[in-house]
């Protein structure tokens, strides 16, 4: 069970003056239960990537393959693919179109003929932290963070086995952001595969995640979160991955071998 | 007083988001403005430029009500800087406050030159805006702001929507600005932004509940923030910082 992508090449405006190569003969296998963050400069080929997996992209080039069913392939239905992949966008509440929080959270799985129990309603709200009254709520009045909860749970609700979630953090206060973390912790201990794009890769570090490292649309790397900041400064410089004070030090625990020490500091 | 407010509350319908807020802001003064989402910072820092009008109470500038005459010496910076880009290039884009106020065009090239220099885009004067990194577009936005001569600055949460190449570029546009004396207040949930800060002022609920030296707020959990790296290294793992650093990374 995975997702796989399989020498993926993708170009806006294929053959018009406007090309503009986004992806390069990518390479990627996302099994389930696993967490990756996929990372690298503004415009390196993150969001194409995302939008390739579920099919609102297809491959001009190679094979995207959602358990073995192929995005591009004509007689699968692509609501099979995209029921098992839900996408948190960055400020995902800009979604919004529904007068009630209800209708927000019902409208994916209505779409995939999926009918949620009130029990089930009430176990996404308190995995969120949010409250059952806040079903009549209007959603445009709730708080920022309160607005990227129910984002949050309108994919939830239709019990996607991957979950894609596009710079979750930004903007949020301390308290919204460590809700979103563990949240995604949650999820992954719920046997969620989760795929996060970013440029705060310092948030993600006790995670321990896989990295796919993009640069101008090509894989710079690929592999384990610790080596991926063992890499040479100036390269990752150069792919727009800067490491940050914490990163710095965890790092240098690691070269000194000191293992506790360097889980210490990512758990901070 | 130089920059500040009294008795200043503000309303959404019914929805008092500020209230009974006080300030008094020294010249030179490099301020930040801490609160959670909601709190009341953006709506505030509106207030206090003049955009939005106070429900009752006052922001002064130079001991005078801020009115249409005296508010153009506030200059308001977005969060997102596509809000504040109109122009075809760059050069057209921070000319077009001064153009507004019938600058003559000699004075006007003079002050535009300035504006970009501070914020490092010089040579760029005849880029696409639209072609810029979101870092460049923010530095532009802050042209846009200098080139109209704004003796107090707002930030709104400037670099919550750039990487860390973007941020850093705003790093070094705030440093310049300090070094100028500026008078700035920046609203954030970034240490990193409030690294150059000596005063925090934190909003809860609408209400000032802490204002004074940012040592004294980040000793104090006032409200919960991200800590900087190096007092949570100090606080939460009771260890010295420099010393770990020195051991560690030699």
């Amino acid at each position: 069970m995975s997702i796989k992508l399989e020498n993926v090449s993708y170009t806006y405006g294929l053959n018009t003056p406007f090309e503009k190569e986004a992806l390069f003969e990518i390479n990627l296998e996302i099994k389930k239960g696993e967490m990756w963050l996929i990372v690298g400069h503004t415009g390196s080929g993150k969001t194409t990537l995302i939008s390739l997996i579920n099919g609102l992209l297809l491959p001009q080039k190679g094979d995207v393959k959602v358990e073995g069913m192929s995005t591009k392939d004509r007689k699968i239905n692509i609501k099979d693919v995209r029921k098992k992949i839900g996408i948190v966008f960055q400020y995902a509440e800009s979604q919004f179109f529904l007068p009630t929080v209800k209708e927000e959270i019902l409208f994916g799985p209505n779409n995939f003929g999926i009918e949620l129990t009130g029990e089930q309603i009430k176990y996404y709200l308190d995995l969120v932290n949010l409250p059952i009254d806040y079903l009549d709520k209007n959603p445009f009045e709730l708080s920022g963070g309160e607005m990227r909860k129910v984002a949050i749970i309108s994919i939830l609700s239709y019990n996607p086995d991957y979950i894609i979630f596009d710079e979750p953090t930004v903007g949020l206060d301390y308290n919204t952001k460590q809700s979103i973390f563990s949240l995604i912790k949650d999820l992954h201990d719920l046997g969620k595969t989760i795929i996060v794009s970013t440029h705060w890769i310092n948030e993600f570090s006790n995670f321990k995640p896989k990295v796919l490292l993009l640069k101008e649309g090509r894989e710079l790397f690929k592999g384990e979160f610790d080596d991926f900041i063992q890499m040479d400064e100036q390269l990752l410089f150069d792919a727009g991955i800067i490491l940050d004070e914490k990163l710095q030090l965890y790092k240098c625990a690691l070269k000194k071998g000191q293992k506790d020490l360097a889980e210490k500091i990512s758990n901070l | 007083m130089f920059f500040g407010c009294k008795n200043l509350s503000f309303k959404y319908g019914d929805n008092e988001v500020l209230k009974n807020v006080n300030l008094e802001i020294e010249k030179g003064e490099f301020i930040g403005l801490v609160g959670y989402n909601g709190s009341g910072k953006s709506t505030l820092l509106k207030v206090m430029s003049g955009i939005l009008q106070p429900y009752s109470g006052n922001v002064y500038f130079k001991d005078e009500p801020l009115d249409e005459k005296n508010r153009i010496k506030i200059g308001y910076i977005f969060q997102n800087p596509e809000n504040q880009i109109i122009g075809v290039t760059v050069e057209e884009d921070v000319a077009f406050g001064l153009e507004n106020i019938g600058v003559p065009r000699e004075k006007m090239i003079e002050r535009i030159n300035r504006a970009l220099s501070i914020v490092n885009l010089k040579g760029f004067e005849h880029a696409d805006p639209n072609n810029l990194s979101g870092g460049q577009k923010q530095r532009l936005a802050i042209a846009s702001i200098l080139v109209m001569g704004p003796e107090v600055i707002l930030m709104d949460e400037p670099t919550s929507m750039l990487d860390p190449k973007g941020r850093n570029e705003i790093y070094s546009v705030i440093k310049n600005l300090i070094k100028m004396g500026e008078t700035i207040i920046i609203a954030s949930h970034q240490p990193s932004d409030l690294e150059e800060v000596d005063r925090i002022i934190a909003l809860d609920k609408g209400e000032i509940i802490f204002d004074g030296l940012k040592e004294e707020f980040y000793s104090k959990n006032i409200i919960d923030v991200e800590l900087p790296f190096k007092t949570k290294i100090e606080k939460k793992l009771n260890l010295g910082f420099e010393k770990l650093v020195d051991e560690l990374c030699q």
